[in-house]
C-alpha cells in the first residue's frame, strides 16, 4: 500500500493500524539521524526511534492535518532523545562502577567499523560533547538549529512545523549558534 | 556596533533572505565584515562537529515496524463496511440515548418545576431542541469532567499516582466515555450550527475534550502500572496542568447558566404567591 503522510493517517485513525507502517518506512532513517546526533550511541538512536513512533501513534488523534507530519514527528524524536540523555545521565551518576579516571561515557556500539577505530572514538567523543552543548539550548532554539542547520529544512517550513513565526526561527537560530561556539569554542582549530 | 538584526544575519549565513544586502554592505564595514567571518567559522565548526552517522542494515524499516506493530492498538473504526459501520452507529445511539434519558429522569423533577420559565428563555435563545439538548449534556459531561480532573489531579502528585494500582483502568473508563461524548458533542454543535446560519460558536468543550483524549490514551496503553519517572513525564509532555486548569475554568463557566434564571424564577415566584 503506497499512501502519502496523511493518507496513511486517516486510514489509522479509520481503524486500520497497518497503514502506519507506510509513514515508518518514510521517516525511519531520518528519525534515526536525529536521534543518533543528539545520543551519540547507535542503541539509544534505536530506541528513540521506537519510541517516537509509538507516541506518534498514540497521539495521531491530535495531528493537524494543516501541517507536516514530517517535521510533527520529527519534534516527537527531538524530545525522545533529549529524554534519553537525561535518562543515561541519571543511570551514569547513579552507577559506583565506571572505566578508568572516572569516564562514565556510554560504550557506543557500531555496526560499520569502516572508520577505523580512531574515527570511532572521535565520533563518539564528538558525538558526546554536542549533546552536553545542545543541553544548553532551550527547546526551541534545539529543535529549531536541528531542523535548519542538520536537516536543511528553510526557516518558513520549521515556523509552519514549531507554529511560530519565520523572525522567531531566524532569531532562535541565531542564538543557538552564539551559545553552541561557547561551549565548543575550545575546540576550534583542533578538529 | 552590529548594524544587522539577528534575523538578517541567519538570513546571510544560510543563504536566504537579506543575505544580499549584507553581502553590499560588507565591501565597506570592517566591523560587519569580522563579525560575519566569525559566525562564519562558528558554522564551519558546527559543521566539521557533525558526527558520522552509522548506515542501517537493508532491512532496518521492516525491524522498527516489526518491533512496533504488536504495540498499536487499533483506533476505533469510522469506516468498516456498511453492517459493521450500521451496528456502530447504532450502539452509540442507543448509549447515547440511554444517558440522556437517565439524566432527564434524575433532573425531571427540578425542570418540571422551572418549565414555563425555560419556555420563554428558550424562544428568546432560539430553536428550542437543540438548546435543550446542550443543556442536557452538559449536565451528563459534568460527572465525566469531575473524574478526569480528579484523574488529572492526581498526576500531579507522581508517587502517589504510581502507587494507584486503578490509575490505568480509570484511564480505560473515561477514555471510552470521552470518546461518546466527543460523538455527542460534535453532533449537538453542528445541529446547533445549522440553526445559527453558521454564526460563530463556542466550541471550547469540543477542544477540551479532544485534548483530553491523548493523555487518557496514553494512561490507558500503559503495559504495565507506570512508575513515577513515567508519569512525570506523561505530566510534561501532555502539560496535563493546563488541561486540569482548562476543565477547571469550562466547569465553572457552565455553573453560571443554571443560575441565569434566577431573575426569571423569582419573578415565577411572585407570580405564584399572586395566584395563591
Amino acid at each position: 500500500m503506497d499512501l502519502n503522510d496523511h493518507s496513511a493517517i486517516r486510514a489509522v485513525l479509520d481503524g486500520n493500524p497497518d497503514a502506519y507502517r507506510a509513514v515508518v518506512v518514510r521517516h525511519s532513517a531520518a528519525l534515526f539521524r536525529v536521534a543518533f546526533r543528539i545520543t551519540g550511541n547507535e542503541a539509544d538512536a534505536d530506541e528513540v526511534v521506537q519510541e517516537a513512533f509509538l507516541r506518534g501513534y498514540q497521539r495521531l488523534g491530535s495531528f493537524q492535518f494543516q501541517s507536516s507530519f514530517r517535521t510533527w514527528i520529527y519534534r516527537i524524536a527531538v524530545n525522545c532523545s533529549f529524554d534519553c540523555v537525561q535518562r543515561r545521565s541519571f543511570e551514569l551518576a547513579d552507577q559506583t562502577v565506571g572505566t578508568a579516571e572516572g569516564d562514565r561515557r556510554p560504550r557506543t556500539e557500531l555496526a560499520d567499523s569502516s572508520g577505523g577505530p580512531e574515527r570511532t572514538l572521535l565520533n563518539e567523543e564528538l558525538g558526546q560533547m554536542q549533546s552536553m552543548a545542545m543541553r544548553a539550548l532551550t527547546p526551541l532554539e534545539r529543535t529549531a538549529f536541528l531542523l535548519r542547520h542538520v536537516e536543511g529544512q528553510s526557516t518558513v517550513e520549521i515556523g509552519a512545523a514549531l507554529d511560530i513565526g519565520p523572525s522567531a526561527v531566524k532569531q532562535a537560530v541565531f542564538r543557538a549558534v552564539q551559545k553552541l561556539r561557547q561551549r565548543l569554542g575550545s575546540l576550534r582549530g583542533s578538529i | 556596533m552590529n548594524h544587522f538584526s539577528q534575523e538578517q544575519w541567519i538570513g546571510y549565513l544560510y543563504d536566504e533572505d537579506g543575505g544580499s544586502e549584507i553581502r553590499a554592505h560588507l565591501q565597506s564595514c570592517a566591523e560587519c565584515a569580522a563579525f560575519a567571518d566569525r559566525l562564519a567559522a562558528d558554522k564551519a565548526l558546527l559543521d566539521r562537529l557533525a558526527v558520522d552517522v552509522p548506515a542501517r542494515e537493508a532491512d532496518y524499516t521492516d525491524r522498527v515496524w516489526r518491533s512496533l506493530a504488536s504495540q498499536l492498538q487499533p483506533y476505533p473504526s469510522r469506516r468498516r463496511g456498511f453492517f459493521v459501520s450500521w451496528k456502530l452507529v447504532f450502539g452509540l445511539g442507543l448509549a447515547a440515548v440511554a444517558v440522556v434519558l437517565a439524566t432527564v429522569a434524575f433532573y425531571s423533577g427540578r425542570l418540571w418545576e422551572k418549565k414555563q420559565d425555560r419556555d420563554a428563555a428558550l424562544v428568546d435563545h432560539g430553536p428550542a431542541t437543540a438548546q435543550g439538548r446542550e443543556n442536557i449534556i452538559v449536565f451528563v459531561l459534568d460527572d465525566h469532567l469531575d473524574r478526569s480532573q480528579r484523574l488529572l489531579a492526581e498526576l500531579d502528585d507522581a508517587d502517589r499516582a504510581a502507587k494507584d494500582p486503578e490509575l490505568r483502568k480509570k484511564a480505560q473508563e473515561l477514555l471510552a466515555a470521552n470518546r461518546l461524548y466527543r460523538v455527542t458533542t460534535e453532533q449537538a454543535q453542528a445541529q446547533k450550527m445549522a440553526g445559527r446560519d453558521g454564526a460563530h460558536e463556542d466550541d471550547s468543550l469540543r477542544m477540551m475534550l479532544d485534548d483530553l483524549e491523548p493523555v487518557l490514551v496514553e494512561l490507558a496503553n500503559q503495559p504495565s502500572a507506570p512508575d513515577r519517572r513515567q508519569i512525570v513525564r506523561l505530566r510534561d509532555n501532555m502539560r496535563t496542568n493546563g488541561l486540569l486548569f482548562e476543565i477547571h475554568i469550562l466547569r465553572a463557566q457552565e455553573r453560571p447558566s443554571t443560575t441565569a434564571h434566577a431573575p426569571e424564577a423569582d419573578h415565577a415566584a411572585l407570580r405564584n404567591e399572586g395566584k395563591a
